[in-house]
């Protein structure tokens, strides 16, 4: 019975339960657990976009840390952290990291895929929340399984913030590149980058009621000397002047990190800098 | 806003001051406490039981009927020249102002800071 | 204490004699004020908290109300950046408790409250005395969060002085900006939300521009921000163009306006991106949290803030301890002096529904902010807020800000009925005056 009531907590994974139980024993949990207990308790099951990715899997609910504040004033731009507890090595890592804001117009906020060179499966990034809702985050291990974490974000419409966006985001497609200026053999070194960019959704609507088309970067690329970092797939929910923080762990002495970003309109903004471990 | 009648109010007599918004008809009765509180949200710039006098029209003991109508008047954005009464009450129910204006005009005692 | 007399003529005419009427007696009912019962102490002397416990007395006079603060008076935050302007003195924005000892019959008692034992319902002072209460109102306001902003500590703040409660701070910003050589640069750094007073960092550099203006016009001002929008922007940039010319620039957070470290000695800023900032006179205004008197009662959350329930802002965490403004998580409300004054109103009124055993009322709070760019130069913002759906809202069609195409008499009012709107808060909160009718 202990054992059934696990699985409605969700402090037991699926597969940790397989492991424990066996098949038999986590279908006849099922069926003891009411529809609604279950509704709740997999909270992303009503989420199409997020069943298309798990593709019938059933994700480990735990090791996934989602970091926003409970009550943002200005749903344009909210912080956002998330954390796998995983290793990041040749063998076990995390492929992706998937954001979703089910609530909004597109449900998709970025993915990004990282490899061994990434070091930590931690990105830091902000996005925008159209109304209160849960935000999701799923990983993808490269054993194909999956882990799911969530966090509710309030959004309160403050009277204190103008309506449209004074933002003037000039120089567009100008980035900002910060790396660490050297790491030791094996240190995990950040790396911080902004460019500007209205990322425009495609809803907005100018003065005159015409459609504002849709214009965003859709695509990051992190590359040390050729090799992989981190690749990222943008979407409108992402907020404007795409912002990350992600890591780096370069193998022997270093080298050059390569920044890349394409937008919808095919330009392109390239940032270089060295990185050296000694 | 609607409220339903707190037991309190029943036979309290001296504090039930029964407001019924003309217009609204689905609107509850507003009690004497609710009216209270509700007019308290004038004080922090007309001063306390809205006895301040400066800049801004007085509004302790005015006429009734001439407060609810100037409140009125600038939720419906009717005021010229208004600076910020219009946007503060568009936040209430006209019962709500009717009741608003009905506690300031009973504030008698007109002794000014 | 104050009668107010219904008219009861006019209300029977009104309400015609069906009417389950009525000439109610003063404001406090007599019902309530018949009975004595309830002991409520207030921990914090500012707009909140003074309020809070003015109001208690209305409400019912029987009530044992002390009020706990260790200054003997208070400087308000409201009107210190026109001190720095040098559109007001220091002896114009401070208020002290006489009326409300006198006229209310409260106890107010000078005293640091150290700590708040929710389970035995006593507050501990810093004399080692023990207050007993039914209920408590903690009134706290801010603390700098000294753990937020790398290199900002106590020490710190002596040099670079944050200014962000007024007083002894305000004083130590307006004599470095007076020592200034003209064509020096000041750089204020402001924080992410939430903080106390969304739209003062903004207020503050446009009276800094204006003490400028007149006497060091050569000097520029630099606002690094960790946002990307703020209270009133438009309205802002409008009139510091219009007043100031190019002497204000703002950095938001995309252009790399956060500020990430600071060299108190050197007075530098250190950007996200590793931008350094030097200047003459450097205004940090740091991450914040609720005050410490919160946490030690355990009614903060892991933010930092007060988690309240909405209806009555009693802690969620901790029963019978209520908290009233900028402690609180109250967002959409800001945390604005008016607003802690409109959250102790509301709240005075359910402690004493819930001591009598009734219902709290239907709560409403109103908000509004003037900010003075210049000295015929106000604008506004302003909100209705409500619970619905549970959760605090600002009404719908309520509120907002002055219009952006407003003209210069509009302008001029706004910033008259700022002075208006500051004589009748202190009154309203501490009995006080304010010393002046006008800004010039």
């Amino acid at each position: 019975m202990s054992r059934t009531r696990s699985l409605v907590t969700t402090s037991w994974s699926r597969r940790d339960f397989l492991r424990i139980s066996g098949a038999g024993a986590v279908t006849l949990g099922m069926m003891m657990v009411s529809p609604s207990l279950l509704a709740r308790s997999r909270p992303w099951a009503r989420h199409d976009a997020i069943m298309e990715l798990l593709d019938g899997a059933e994700p480990d609910t735990s090791g996934v840390t989602l970091e926003l504040p409970s009550v943002s004033e200005d749903g344009s731009n909210i912080s956002l952290t998330v954390r796998v507890d995983s290793a990041q090595e040749n063998g076990e890592y995390v492929k992706s990291i998937h954001l979703f804001a089910p609530d909004n117009p597109n449900p998709e906020i970025a993915v990004f895929h990282l490899t061994p060179l990434s070091g930590q499966a931690q990105i830091a990034t902000r996005i925008r929340l159209n109304e209160s809702q849960r935000v999701f985050a799923v990983a993808k291990l490269s054993d194909g399984s999956f882990r799911i974490g969530s966090q509710d974000a309030r959004v309160t419409v403050s009277g204190c913030l103008t309506d449209d966006a004074t933002y003037d985001s000039s120089g567009l497609m100008q980035a900002r590149v910060r790396t660490p200026r050297s790491l030791r053999p094996g240190e995990v070194g950040e790396v911080l980058t902004i460019i500007n960019h209205p990322m425009e959704t495609g809803f907005r609507e100018d003065a005159d009621g015409n459609t504002i088309p849709r214009r965003i970067i859709h695509s990051f690329v992190a590359e040390l000397d050729g090799e992989t970092v981190l690749r990222a797939d943008f979407h409108p929910s992402l907020a404007a002047n795409p912002y990350l923080r992600f890591h780096v762990k370069p193998n022997g002495s270093g080298g050059t990190l390569a920044l890349e970003w394409t937008d919808d309109e095919g330009e392109t903004t390239r940032e270089e800098a060295e990185l050296s471990v000694s | 806003m609607t409220r339903i009648m707190p037991r309190h109010v029943i036979g309290l007599s001296a504090a039930a001051l029964l407001l019924f918004g003309g217009q609204a008809m689905a609107e509850e009765p507003i009690s004497y406490e609710q009216a209270s509180l509700l007019a308290s949200t004038c004080f922090a710039c007309h001063g306390t039981d809205g006895r301040k006098e400066g800049n801004f029209a007085p509004i302790a003991g005015r006429p009734y009927e001439s407060l609810n109508a100037q409140l009125i008047a600038f939720r419906n954005d009717q005021v010229p020249g208004t600076t910020v009464m219009n946007r503060l009450a568009a936040g209430y129910s006209e019962a709500e102002l009717e009741a608003i204006a009905l506690y300031l005009s009973g504030i008698t005692d007109r002794r000014r800071d | 204490m104050d009668s107010i007399k219904m008219n009861r003529r006019k209300l029977l005419k009104l309400l015609g004699a069906g009417g389950a009427l009525a000439a109610a007696g003063p404001l406090a009912s007599p019902a309530f004020a018949a009975r004595t019962a309830g002991r409520v102490v207030g921990v914090g002397g500012g707009f909140g908290g003074a309020t809070a416990a003015k109001y208690l007395k209305r409400l019912q006079p029987g009530l044992d109300v002390t009020l706990v603060e260790p200054a003997r008076e208070f400087y308000t935050c409201p009107f210190s950046n026109l001190y720095l302007g040098g559109m007001r003195q220091m002896e114009q924005i401070v208020h002290g408790y006489d009326t409300l000892k006198n006229r209310y019959g409260i106890k107010v008692v000078h005293q640091y409250a150290e700590d708040v034992d929710g389970e035995a319902h006593t507050v501990r002072l810093a004399n080692g005395e023990t207050l007993p209460y039914d209920k408590l109102v903690l009134s706290p306001g801010i603390d700098i969060d000294f753990e937020g902003l790398e290199g900002y500590d106590e020490a710190a703040a002596e040099k670079l002085p944050h200014a962000w409660k007024a007083g002894d701070q305000t004083r130590l910003l307006r004599s470095q900006l007076e020592a200034m050589d003209d064509g020096g640069t000041f750089i204020l750094s402001a924080p992410d939300n939430p903080f106390r007073c969304p739209p003062g960092p903004y207020e503050r550099v446009s009276q800094i521009a204006h003490y400028f203006s007149q006497h060091k016009p050569r000097s520029k001002i630099l606002l690094l921000d960790a946002k990307d929008a703020f209270s009133k922007q438009g309205l802002f940039m409008d009139g510091w163009r219009e007043v100031y010319g190019d002497m204000i620039e703002w950095v938001g957070l995309s252009d790399d306006g956060r500020v990430v470290r600071v060299d108190a000695d050197s007075r530098e800023l250190e950007s996200e991106f590793g931008e350094i900032h030097r200047g003459d006179v450097v205004n940090v205004v740091p991450p914040q949290k609720a005050g410490a008197i919160a946490h030690r009662a355990g009614v903060t959350n892991g933010s930092g803030w007060v988690p309240v329930k909405p209806h009555t802002f009693e802690s969620q965490q901790v029963d019978d301890i209520y908290v009233v403004g900028d402690a609180t998580i109250a967002a959409p409300m800001p945390k604005s002096g008016f607003c802690a004054n409109a959250q102790a109103r509301v709240t005075a009124a359910a402690i004493v529904a819930e001591l009598n055993g009734q219902d709290p009322l239907d709560p409403v709070w109103t908000n509004t902010c003037y900010s003075v760019i210049a000295p015929e130069y106000g604008i506004s913002v302003a909100g209705v807020y409500r619970v619905i759906d549970g959760e605090i809202r600002e009404v719908e069609g309520s509120g907002g800000v002055s219009p952006r195409d407003a003209d210069a008499a509009f302008r001029r009012r706004e910033a008259e009925y700022a002075v208006q709107w500051y004589n009748a808060i202190v009154q309203d909160t501490w009995e006080t005056r304010g010393l002046q009718k006008t800004l010039t």
